[in-house]
């Protein structure tokens, strides 16, 4: 877990498909968001102010338009779900 | 009551060569005044870089009542911000310590990088969209940061003198605690106690190098650890109390470490128990300045308003009303010395931890002189020891004995030239 006053974040490996990939889940929501190797790259390599506008609450989840949590989350299934 | 109160001239007549009175310690108009002319202008020591070392990192600390958050951004720079969300006032800061690049308001989402950047707020349309930023208001920085090997300073005025300037030979006397280090460096990482007494800051400022008081109040501690330096505070001593300027003194015990001429004889220390700590010593600076420093000892220096070095430990002063004065307590740590680090955490725990007998023995002082002072008659306090006797040793500084009032003198002779400029 990776954690601060300001938010929790819990960080895993999910090897589920067919290639490994990260998982993070935002604990105080339960939003959830997974990352592949070359998304986790293009982020190493991201300018500095594209993180800085990141950090901005309108940017994403406190928007005026198209509030909620991230796609994702609302999708998230467990394979042994899978059709329930 | 508002500084209003306190006419032009009054604070001169209330402090007099050999004398002061008793409402400089009581009157809240007094106090409301020395926050803005004192602790919102001076330089005031916030916090030591070693607390923040890692990009990102910060602490909460104080500036007097203020609350602020010393920051080491991603590029290593540092800042001291006010803990004060610039929409609606709320403290954005709660955790004592973290690592973090942004800081969000849990009142209302409005987002800060740690430099005080306003970054964002949610629901931008309601400002406008996102541009707002740009009229804004981010969180209040201290105007003018600076550090002194380590030590970090702030002041809330945008002008006045340097902190070198402020410092002036108490520079010397970090210079001196700095050395003790094998690589020149001091770390603050021991944890801090925070110790709150009932008595106005200057008690507790005066208190620092009066050494006229350790006989008498930590004759227990003393004889219990067996300790020579209560001796050193006598009329016998070769020891001088030394008015440093702008404010700043010190009890300077050196002269009888050098007749004693014994490697950490000053700490009480023998160097079998320290070997790896002397050897390392030895090959920083040579044999014999190795010995030299670690003969001559760490300084015990108040530096004005707020940082007290007392050899091993360090104590941050905060004034919270004029009755109530914090002491933010921690053992001194030097890098490259494990050995002598841990025994100086066990001697700290002892002096000034939570039950530590020197705190104790000095707050109960303190809160008495606080409920004393309150009484109408004598009006004034006795600030003479010494004064027939000072005189200026070879640098230009004016010195008592061990036990004189010299520094108390001193202080309060700066503490005019800030409260009562004219």
């Amino acid at each position: 877990m990776v954690a601060s006053e300001f938010a929790a974040v819990s960080v895993s490996l999910d090897s589920r498909g067919n290639g490994t990939r990260l998982r993070l889940e935002d604990l105080r929501s339960g939003a959830v968001r997974y990352l592949d190797a070359l998304e986790l790259e293009s982020i190493v390599w991201a300018p500095e102010h594209w993180v800085r506008e990141l950090l901005d609450p309108s940017r994403h989840r406190w928007r005026d338009a198209d509030p909620g949590p991230s796609v994702e989350s609302m999708r998230e299934t467990d394979p042994g779900d899978a059709g329930t | 009551m508002t500084t209003a109160d306190v006419a032009p001239g009054d604070l001169r007549s209330r402090v007099g060569t050999d004398r002061v009175h008793g409402s400089l310690y009581t009157d809240p108009a007094i106090y409301a005044l020395e926050l803005e002319r004192i602790w919102y202008t001076t330089w005031v020591y916030v916090g030591h870089t070693s607390e923040i070392p890692q990009p990102n990192d910060y602490v909460r600390k104080d500036i007097g009542p203020q609350q602020v958050v010393m920051t080491r951004d991603k590029a290593g720079g540092i800042h001291v911000l006010h803990n004060r969300c610039a929409h609606r006032g709320n403290l954005v800061c709660d955790a004592e310590q973290g690592n973090s690049s942004s800081f969000r308001c849990p009142y209302h989402g409005w987002t800060f990088a740690n430099t005080g950047e306003l970054l964002g707020f949610p629901f931008n349309q309601g400002y406008g969209g996102a541009r707002a930023r740009e009229r804004l208001s981010g969180l209040g920085a201290a105007p003018r940061v600076e550090s002194y090997r380590g030590f970090v300073f702030a002041s809330l005025a945008a002008e006045g003198p340097t902190l070198r300037e402020h410092l002036g030979a108490a520079a010397d006397r970090i210079d001196q605690l700095v050395r003790l280090s094998p690589v020149g460096e001091v770390e603050l990482t021991a944890g801090w106690v925070r110790h709150e007494v009932t008595a106005n800051w200057k008690m507790l400022v005066e208190n620092e190098t009066d050494g006229y008081h350790p006989q008498f109040v930590h004759s227990s501690i003393f004889s219990i650890s067996g300790s020579g330096i209560g001796a050193l505070y006598s009329d016998k001593s070769t020891a001088v109390t030394r008015a440093l300027g702008g404010g700043h003194s010190e009890n300077d015990l050196s002269p009888e470490f050098r007749r004693l001429g014994v490697p950490m004889g000053w700490a009480g220390t023998p160097e079998s128990k320290i070997p790896e700590y002397t050897a390392a010593m030895r090959a920083a600076y040579g044999a014999e300045n190795g010995d030299e420093i670690m003969i001559n000892g760490s300084p015990h220096v108040m530096i004005f308003p707020n940082l007290f070095i007392a050899e091993i430990q360090l104590f941050v002063l905060q004034p919270l009303a004029v009755d109530r004065t914090v002491q933010h307590v921690t053992a001194i740590q030097f890098a490259g010395a494990p050995d002598l680090n841990r025994r100086l955490v066990t001697q700290c725990v002892g002096s000034v931890g939570p039950a530590g007998m020197l705190l104790a023995d000095d707050a109960e002082m303190y809160e008495r002189n606080q409920r004393g002072v309150a009484q109408r008659r004598p009006e004034w306090l006795d600030l003479s020891r010494g004064l027939h006797r000072e005189r200026t040793d070879e640098h230009g500084f004016t010195i008592g004995t061990a036990t004189d009032e010299t520094s108390m003198r001193a202080m309060w002779e700066h503490y005019l030239t800030l409260m009562d400029p004219s």
